[in-house]
């Protein structure tokens, strides 16, 4: 009933709902929460509550007691536990307005995976709205993407980015503010911890957790095959012995664990090229593609791409950052131009 | 992210001073090479080195250009991504990388914050305005009930802009009747009422408002003044409660009393209303000024008048309840 004036009190929030990370980006602020996308729910009794959220909680993934289960409430893009994203959303957007005197009802812009169903879209929608945004709206992370780069998309010249998140490899060829052609693909950096996993499971008989593959590729990770070589020491449970061992891991061997889900995206943007009108392949040509994402920090990855497809590649800067910054820009620009970049 | 470590031996003073193709040539790297390498056009690296920045496009290329030029020479990327933005004309708005579009006016991205003191003064102002509005009728009631003091003999204009306050009286059709009373001093059965006007009005400004229980007796005391008909020259209207130093000034004094509610207006010889209030029941009232006086009554059956001691008809014709008549001596 009050949402209208407890909006007078509320920022306009640019959300980036990620699977691995939440952004919040809030005008002339700028990016004001980076947090994990990781709910802790202690489970009394039946009775269920929120442990923690965001970094707090990813502390305890993995290292939980039986009673609190740390839960990822996002899977490949889109949401997987609806209620625990809607408490998530409420924790982060209170977060954001801590100093206020009321409980905040902002106007909410939720980045979202192109190829995402009604249904998905629905249920990110609702949580926002439960959260207690009084309006939300929804745009296709790749475009939000290429705003947040600094790309022109209001121009009639085509602009390829391909946004490499936790979950999902948005690929997409925007001109004239819109999506001429896009693709989603389940494969993220998710998919490369997963890897790395399987990989030191396979090779080396032991057993380590997410966190310590997310660490060893943050540190040594890297696509392409000339790469200067890294190492690192790991410790993970031997499952012969039984006990944790101590191994080393150097970057070739992090670079073979990565094929797959590489090739995986590598198949998709050139399948995108293959489909793109000729026009706006021309002008992908001439400029390069636009790698943004936390993917995107995969040290070479932007020399693999560049080699599989001929084509330039650039990172953008501060790529982690680029989704929201580009939904925060959007709103202003859709306020200011009453340009329709929100479906 | 790079192959090596970027060659600590090159400081930025050593790379400014020289041209990026020579850095390039003293490395032994091609621009085919780079070219093969990064897949950009060769006369975008050209324009690169010859720091023709224009021509390669938007920051984000050139920037991503820059990087990648930097990363196979082996060289800190900042130390050229600094050149290029020295010398970008828009300086500081180029470094934001969700910067403005270009061909568009640019604005303030502070727009919304800004309406939130201007609601917040807004709201803060209108509860002000409601407490004043509030407050203001009850601070003005006890002091139109409070009983005068009697040494105030000099005319009291009360304030009262705040028409919400008196009521309005109620509009009756015109009657005009004419009643001829004969002159007794010393009585108070005679008086003539000469006219009795009604017209449509509402409360004026009263300049006297008084409301004193001990009017009444006064009223009594007063030597009784010949009534005439017609109007007389205009003279300032005193009112007082007082009324042993009321009669001393030879003016003509108006006492009424009231068994019910009954809405009270009062015109001096100057057409000044010097009395508008509605008076309750077992009220009484003296009012001093010059004759003749108009007098409204609201509800005439209700009020007992007197003028200069004669006591006034006050009964309205048939069944109206509002009375308007002039007094005079």
């Amino acid at each position: 009933m009050f949402k209208r004036l407890r909006g007078m009190f509320s920022n306009d929030l640019s959300i980036d709902l990620g699977t691995a990370n939440t952004l919040i980006y809030v005008r002339d602020r700028g990016i004001v929460l980076d947090e994990p996308s990781v709910v802790a729910i202690r489970n009394q009794n039946g009775q269920k509550s929120v442990e923690a959220v965001g970094l707090a909680a990813k502390r305890m993934l993995g290292r939980t007691p039986g009673n609190i289960t740390a839960i990822r409430p996002l899977k490949d893009g889109v949401i997987a536990d609806f209620q625990v994203t809607e408490k998530m959303l409420q924790h982060f957007i209170r977060k954001v307005h801590e100093h206020s005197w009321f409980q905040p009802s902002p106007r909410v812009l939720v980045c979202v995976p192109c190829l995402s169903t009604e249904v998905e879209k629905r249920a990110i929608r609702e949580s926002a709205l439960g959260a207690g945004a009084r309006e939300v709206r929804l745009i296709e992370e790749p475009m939000a993407a290429a705003i947040g780069a600094g790309l022109k998309v209001e121009e009639a010249a085509g602009s390829m980015v391909v946004d490499i998140g936790g979950g999902t490899t948005e690929i997409a060829i925007i001109s004239l503010n819109g999506v001429v052609l896009s693709d989603s693909v389940r494969i993220g950096g998710d998919r490369f911890d997963e890897a790395i996993v399987n990989y030191v499971r396979r090779k080396y008989g032991s057993v380590i957790g997410d966190a310590t593959a997310e660490r060893i590729k943050q540190e040594i990770g890297c696509a392409y095959a000339g790469s200067e070589v890294l190492e690192i020491d790991v410790r993970g449970r031997n499952l012969a012995e039984g006990v944790p061992k101590s191994f080393t891991l150097n970057s070739d061997e992090i670079l073979e664990a990565l094929q797959e889900p590489l090739a995986g995206i590598v198949q998709s943007i050139k399948s995108a090229l293959e489909l793109s009108p000729p026009e706006l392949a021309s002008d992908i040509a001439e400029s390069g593609l636009v790698l943004t994402g936390g993917g995107a920090l995969l040290r070479d990855l932007d020399r693999l791409l560049s080699e599989e497809t001929g084509l330039p590649v650039v990172v953008a800067e501060d790529p982690l950052t680029c989704v929201a910054r580009g939904g925060g820009r959007a709103m202003e620009l859709m306020d200011k131009y009453n340009i329709d970049l929100v479906y | 992210m790079t192959d090596t470590k970027p060659d600590e031996t090159l400081s930025q003073n050593a790379i400014e001073g020289t041209s990026w193709s020579t850095l390039r040539e003293s490395k032994g790297i091609s621009l085919e090479e780079i070219a093969q390498q990064t897949n950009i056009a060769m006369r975008k690296l050209e324009a690169l080195e010859q720091k023709d920045f224009e021509s390669l496009g938007t920051e984000t290329f050139a920037l991503g250009y820059i990087r990648r030029y930097a990363k196979i020479l082996n060289v800190d990327p900042q130390i050229f991504i600094e050149t290029y933005k020295a010398s970008r004309p828009e300086g500081d708005e180029s470094e934001i990388p969700a910067g403005k579009i270009p061909g568009r006016e640019s604005f303030s991205m502070s727009e919304k914050p800004r309406k939130i003191p201007l609601a917040a003064i807004s709201a803060i102002i209108f509860v002000v305005w409601i407490g004043v509005m509030w407050l203001l009728p009850g601070d003005e009631a006890p002091e139109s009930s409070k009983p005068a003091a009697p040494e105030a003999l000099e005319q009291q204009p009360v304030a009262q802009s705040d028409d919400a306050t008196v009521p309005t009286p109620v509009v009756a059709p015109v009657v005009t009747t004419v009643v001829s009373v004969e002159k007794k001093p010393e009585s108070l059965e005679q008086s003539q009422v000469l006219e009795q006007e009604s017209e449509t009005e509402t409360a004026g400004a009263p300049e006297i408002v008084e409301n004193n229980p001990l009017a009444a007796d006064a009223g009594s005391a007063i030597s009784s003044n010949t009534v005439t008909a017609g109007t007389s020259e205009v003279s300032q209207a005193p009112v007082s409660n007082d009324p042993l130093s009321e009669s001393s000034a030879g003016e003509d004094v108006i006492v009424m009393a009231f068994t019910d509610d009954c809405w009270v207006e009062i015109k001096d010889a100057q057409g000044t209303v010097i009395f508008a209030q509605l008076q309750t029941k077992e009220d009484n009232l003296q009012i001093f000024g010059q004759a003749p006086f108009k007098v409204m009554l609201g509800n005439a059956r209700a009020a007992t008048v007197s003028l200069n001691g004669a006591l006034v008809s006050t009964a309205p014709s048939g069944s109206q309840k509002t009375l308007r008549l002039t007094l005079s001596n």
